[in-house]
């Protein structure tokens, strides 16, 4: 597999698709930390704890674009058969796009780190959260770009149409970010309607009282909890808007989707007829 | 005869469809062996199995004395190369790049050779322009030369000249037979052009529905489709003894029929026949080419 490694990082470094991914969230950390500037300004607190959040819902897109792109090429240009003719075993070939597609995530999310640790800390009042649960939470973040890349590596591995999965992939990924924002959303829901609210005689009375049937409650929100907790979707969304509920569950359930979807991925890779 | 592919009943079925039916093989050491086949015959699907990018549904085969179930058959494959239908290149890198990530993907040490390399298909000049940039002949001569990096005993190519215009054809068959008679690289070439491949191959498989029609040597094929006059006499012993007096080259084929291969002057011939007591029936030329072989070994007849 150290051959297929060599022969994949040196092509990533010369890969445009990296090269954008990387500027586009340096961009991003610079834009954030431009922003709590702005903010500090007008007299809005920042701390630098949320500042290493705000990456998440744009990372979200990076392995799909990355393993549509770079991945997908093998099948594209064919080069796949190369390796595989050379006598580098399927699981190699796979354990392989795999590894260079966390990494490559992993180096396109320290480029939004840079300036956030750079410019942050002049910027913003402070951590703003314990340094053990920032690391939970940057730890739990990059397991979630992980699980991503393990996903989207199954993809590319087993879809040989470049362009069929492209298009899979983000809309599976818009898909899950509609699913995580809907569990959200509902996970968000008030136990009690505030503010007033007009009876059926038109007057206008106190509705603090009332239970809001939209509430989720007992069994059902368990599992709305465990979706967005489980989704890596779900996860982004939680770590961006800081609703983080059970971050070690959420770093287990990462590392239980990376697994899982490699497995897979190599048994159905193995399996698969390459044309 | 050493192999370095044989395969036994070997079959590749998706859903339905049988691709291979059972077929049968072997590609002798040294040869250029030229699998002819219509479109759909199976040809591909078998250049699949052998690179390791399909798995046979049945049967097996066996590459430099490895069994394809062998765990260590990557050993084998490592002393192959092959160009699968399209040409197997990064179209955003140069021949030189492409060549220096298959060095990588290989595992060798240094990119010593590439320069050679590219000399031997004739892409020394191409420099940095992107492969996306090649003439169709030079992409083929690239993903032969990339098939070839790691310098590989057993050559697989796929249709190597389709699409190539006169000249790119004459340049990748004077390439293939450099390789085959410098190198000594065992060649797999299939093709459906079959006047291309009488030009080089030294060994023929006829494959046909799947399955293996007939295997023969180039010398046999030689005789086969030779040029020669068949006669049908009344007493093939009493031809043989007259055209023995003639000197002339001649094959009989049963009691009645012989295949003689030169000109014979007929009115001598039908006067010493006629002296044995024999007579000659019909006289037919026959110049049987490459394809007309070909078409009598496989039927004419579309594929249902």
């Amino acid at each position: 597999m150290g051959d297929l490694l060599r022969a994949g990082f040196a092509r990533l470094w010369r890969a445009p698709v990296f090269w954008l991914g990387v500027a586009f969230m340096g961009c991003w950390g610079g834009l954030v930390c431009y922003s709590a500037w702005e903010g500090s300004r007008e007299g809005i607190v920042y701390f630098l704890g949320d500042l290493c959040r705000y990456h998440c819902i744009a990372t979200v897109f990076l392995p799909p674009v990355f393993c549509a792109l770079f991945l997908g090429t093998e099948y594209d240009h064919g080069t796949i058969r190369n390796k595989l003719v050379a006598g580098k075993t399927r699981p190699a070939v796979y354990l392989s796009s795999l590894v260079l597609s966390v990494t490559a995530c992993l180096l396109m999310i320290a480029a939004y780190y840079l300036p956030v640790v750079c410019v942050g800390p002049f910027v913003t009042e402070g951590l703003g959260i314990a340094p053990g649960t920032l690391a939970l939470i940057i730890g739990g973040e990059l397991l979630m770009a992980a699980a991503l890349c393990g996903l989207c590596t199954l993809g590319s591995m087993l879809i040989s149409r470049k362009a069929i999965l492209a298009v899979t992939l983000l809309l599976a990924v818009l898909a899950g970010l509609a699913v995580g924002a809907t569990v959200e959303g509902r996970l968000e829901q008030p136990e009690y309607f505030q503010g007033l609210m007009m009876d059926a005689s038109g007057e206008l009375r106190d509705a603090s009282d009332m239970e809001n049937p939209d509430f989720l409650r007992g069994r059902e929100r368990e599992l709305y909890q465990f979706a967005a907790d489980f989704l890596p979707t779900g996860q982004a969304l939680l770590y961006n808007f800081n609703m983080i509920v059970h971050p070690r569950a959420m770093c287990l359930y990462s590392v239980l989707i990376l697994t899982a979807s490699t497995a897979g991925g190599v048994l159905a890779f193995r399996r698969k007829d390459l044309k | 005869m050493e192999y370095v592919l044989e395969t036994a009943g070997l079959y590749k079925r998706y859903r339905h469809f049988k691709a291979l039916d059972g077929l049968t093989m072997r590609v002798p050491k040294g040869a250029i062996y030229g699998l002819v086949g219509r479109n759909g015959a199976g040809k591909t699907t078998l250049i699949r199995l052998i690179c390791g990018l399909q798995a046979p549904t049945g049967g097996h085969y066996v590459l430099y004395g490895r069994k394809h179930t062998d765990r260590d058959i990557d050993r084998s494959r490592r002393r192959m190369g092959a160009v699968v239908e399209t040409p197997s290149i990064y179209l955003d890198m140069s021949a030189a790049d492409n060549l220096k990530q298959q060095y990588r993907v290989l595992g060798l040490p240094s990119f010593e050779g590439i320069g050679e390399l590219l000399e031997l298909v004739g892409l020394e000049n191409a420099g940095k322009k992107k492969a996306r940039h090649f003439s169709l002949g030079m992409k083929q001569r690239l993903g032969i030369a990339v098939a070839l990096a790691g310098d590989p005993d057993f050559l697989v190519l796929d249709e190597p000249v389709n699409g190539l215009d006169p000249q790119g054809i004459i340049e990748i068959r004077e390439l293939i037979l450099r390789l085959n008679r410098e190198k000594q690289i065992t060649v797999l070439i299939s093709s459906h052009i079959l006047d291309e491949l009488s030009r080089l191959a030294t060994h023929y498989g006829f494959i046909d529905a799947g399955r293996m029609v007939k295997e023969m040597s180039a010398q046999a094929l030689e005789a086969a489709c030779r040029k020669c006059v068949r006669l049908t006499v009344t007493d093939a012993n009493a031809l043989a003894r007259v055209l023995d007096g003639m000197g002339a080259e001649y094959k009989i084929l049963d009691s009645e029929t012989a295949d003689v291969y030169q000109k014979i002057p007929v009115s001598r011939l039908t006067a010493a026949l006629e002296a044995e007591g024999c007579e000659l029936l019909d006289m037919r030329e026959r110049d049987e080419s490459l394809e007309s072989y070909f078409v009598s070994l496989v039927g004419g007849g579309s594929r249902g």
